[in-house]
């Protein structure tokens, strides 16, 4: 009876899901109908409304339900690992790192574009690398950078023998400060435009152009939630400590190294395409946690369900509130996250 | 016979260059209730820590059930001793019987369901907490918590079990409840136990045998009644201590530190 409380809850999830995700593409600047792009009631379909609807704003909605999914997944295995409700992808400086490879990316490639001569940038069009490379590039470096911060975090849990979960998590906030203090200078010393482009990053925002841009965050989504899936006995006995994790037959040194390696891909990928979106890590789990109780087994795909609800909802609001302005949606996720959040802590609880 | 007893031998450990262990050797048997009393800071819960793995580093040996607990996965040495630790964590959101299913950890893949369902069952009727299986760890008051740890070692159906102090924070009702406890364990299953404890008349009435520890040594080990020796508690604990024989037939003798009058 309890098992099927929890499937008929993950099931009612899962709809919601899928009803926003299917509502979501049709809102945005302008209203789209089902029949400008299907032909339905005798109307012709558009081929302009229907490239706007299929490069732009379906591959943009599958990548807000990943990229929410894999934050809500996320934040709850890092709540679990450190045992603090607090911890959140950007609190262990992953996010951190990557905001500062993209500012390394955006400020190189301005330099790039500044200094590089008129020759090799013919070179590169009749490549077809200028594309190519303008894409990736800050993705890329992104990537990079947050590889950096867990890399530094790592080797420091390595050294300190029997580093414990406090100081983990406190040397992911001393490089998260490092990496935001370098961040600064790039902002500091940046020109305007550059400045700009670096700031709207590092609040968070999904511009994704064509199907396979949209994709790129499903495998941080399918190692997310296979790893968490499979641990899913581990992270609850993590909860109760160290001690009784072990004594109850966890691996806990290796089940601990594979969980945080595997989390911090998939922000890292994540974050290389939509910058550090804050907060929706660490508020997902906590809302599933109400709707399903503790256990990872049945919060995994819950604080998935709600990541993705919460960020597809987000990021429909962002570019419609200020239509034509698409602002940056870690701005609104915070903006109705945390009232939303304080909500919840303060609602009397009902058991 | 099986060797399914637990030995140590000339167990010493440092900790970030202090000794905390020295040359530590004894045998527990198969269903012996064995008891570890000392001092606080003697090195008593650190040596129940080596046994169940969660502190390695360690030198001499530790041979569970015939095998070098060194040489034993976390799961294999779970399946051989249980561990109930000293308080438990008090702001944990799972239920009673979420955590009873969790303690079967150690045999998934190897138990059925079915299996695991009855270890559950008989784990919470042996520590009466069917009651309330279904409630949330953090709503529990300490001594039903004490109850629902116990019972979690239990269901992990193991060979030995260690506690840490299993009555310190307990009220006197808990504390005879868990006593009782312990020794039906002990004596319907014969699971090695063993306890750390200042409790010394619950090493006077439960245990087979008794060690003293002082100093990360083993300064005694033999059975209950050596404790009544004249002073080999002062020995140990460095107060003095009185008998006390109670005004009833069959006369239970408790022993109580004096303090000293000036």
């Amino acid at each position: 009876m309890r098992f099927s409380r929890s499937v008929w809850v993950i099931a009612a999830l899962f709809a919601v899901m899928l009803l926003v995700a299917a509502i979501a593409p049709w809102m945005g600047v302008r209203l789209i109908s089902p029949d400008e792009i299907f032909g339905w009631r005798g109307s012709t379909p558009d081929p302009a409304e229907a490239k706007i609807f299929w490069q732009l704003r379906v591959p943009r909605v599958i990548m807000a339900l990943c990229a929410g999914a894999t934050f809500g997944i996320c934040g709850m295995v890092f709540q679990a690992l450190f045992r603090n409700p607090l911890a959140e992808p950007s609190l262990l400086g992953v996010s951190s790192g990557a905001a500062l490879g993209a500012a390394i990316a955006i400020r190189v490639g301005f330099s790039a574009g500044i200094l590089g001569s008129q020759g090799v940038s013919y070179l590169y069009e009749a490549v077809g690398w200028q594309r190519l490379f303008g894409e990736m590039v800050t993705p890329v470096f992104a990537f990079a950078g947050s590889l950096l911060a867990i890399s530094i975090i790592s080797v420091f849990s390595r050294l300190t023998r029997n580093a414990n979960d406090a100081s983990l998590l406190l040397a992911g906030v001393a490089v998260s400060s490092l990496f935001s203090s370098l961040i600064m200078v790039f902002q500091y010393t940046g020109g305007a435009v550059e400045t700009y482009k670096l700031l709207s990053w590092t609040m968070g925002g999904i511009s994704v152009v064509g199907m396979s841009e949209g994709l790129r965050a499903l495998p941080s989504l399918i190692l997310a939630f296979a790893m968490s899936s499979f641990c899913s006995t581990e992270l609850d006995l993590i909860t109760f400590g160290d001690e009784i994790a072990a004594t109850r037959g966890v691996e806990l040194e290796r089940t601990k190294r594979l969980l945080f390696a595997g989390m911090s891909l998939s922000v890292a990928l994540v974050v290389a395409n939509c910058g550090p979106i804050s907060f929706l890590g660490l508020i997902a789990p906590h809302v599933a946690r109400r709707f399903i109780g503790a256990r990872h087994r049945s919060l995994t795909p819950c604080s998935a369900a709600i990541g993705a609800i919460a960020l597809v909802i987000c990021d429909t609001a962002a570019r419609t509130l200020w239509a034509p302005a698409d602002i940056p949606v870690g701005i609104i996720i915070c903006f109705m996250g945390a009232p939303f959040f304080l909500w919840l802590l303060f609602k009397p609880r009902e058991r | 016979m099986k060797d399914n007893g637990i030995k140590i031998s000339g167990l010493s450990l440092k900790l970030n260059g202090k000794r905390i262990l020295s040359d530590i050797s004894f045998d527990v048997a198969p269903g012996e209730f064995f008891c570890v009393i000392g001092r606080n800071g003697a090195g008593k819960s650190t040596l129940l820590k080596c046994i169940c793995g969660i502190i390695g580093g360690y030198e001499g040996e530790i041979n569970i059930c015939g095998r070098h607990a060194a040489g034993l996965s976390a799961r294999g040495r779970s399946r051989l001793v249980a561990y109930v630790p000293q308080g438990s964590p008090s702001d944990i959101p799972y239920t009673v019987r979420d955590f009873l299913e969790m303690s079967r950890y150690p045999w998934r893949g190897v138990s059925s369901d079915a299996d695991d369902a009855r270890e559950i069952a008989e784990a919470m009727d042996m520590t009466g907490i069917t009651a309330f299986s279904d409630r949330r760890l953090s709503s529990l008051s300490g001594g039903e918590r004490q109850k629902v740890m116990i019972a979690s070692a239990i269901a992990q159906r193991t060979d030995a079990i260690l506690m840490d102090e299993p009555t310190t924070y307990l009220d006197y009702a808990h504390q005879m409840e868990t006593m009782d406890m312990m020794s039906r364990v002990n004596s319907f299953r014969s699971v090695s136990m063993i306890i750390v404890t200042h409790d010394i008349n619950l090493a006077t009435e439960l245990a087979g045998r008794v060690a003293a520890m002082s100093d990360g040594r083993m300064e005694w080990v033999g059975p209950p009644s050596g404790l009544f020796e004249a002073t080999r508690l002062n020995g140990i604990f460095g107060v003095p201590f009185r008998r006390y024989v109670a005004d009833a037939p069959g006369g239970r003798q408790i022993l109580a530190p004096e303090r000293a009058v000036s």
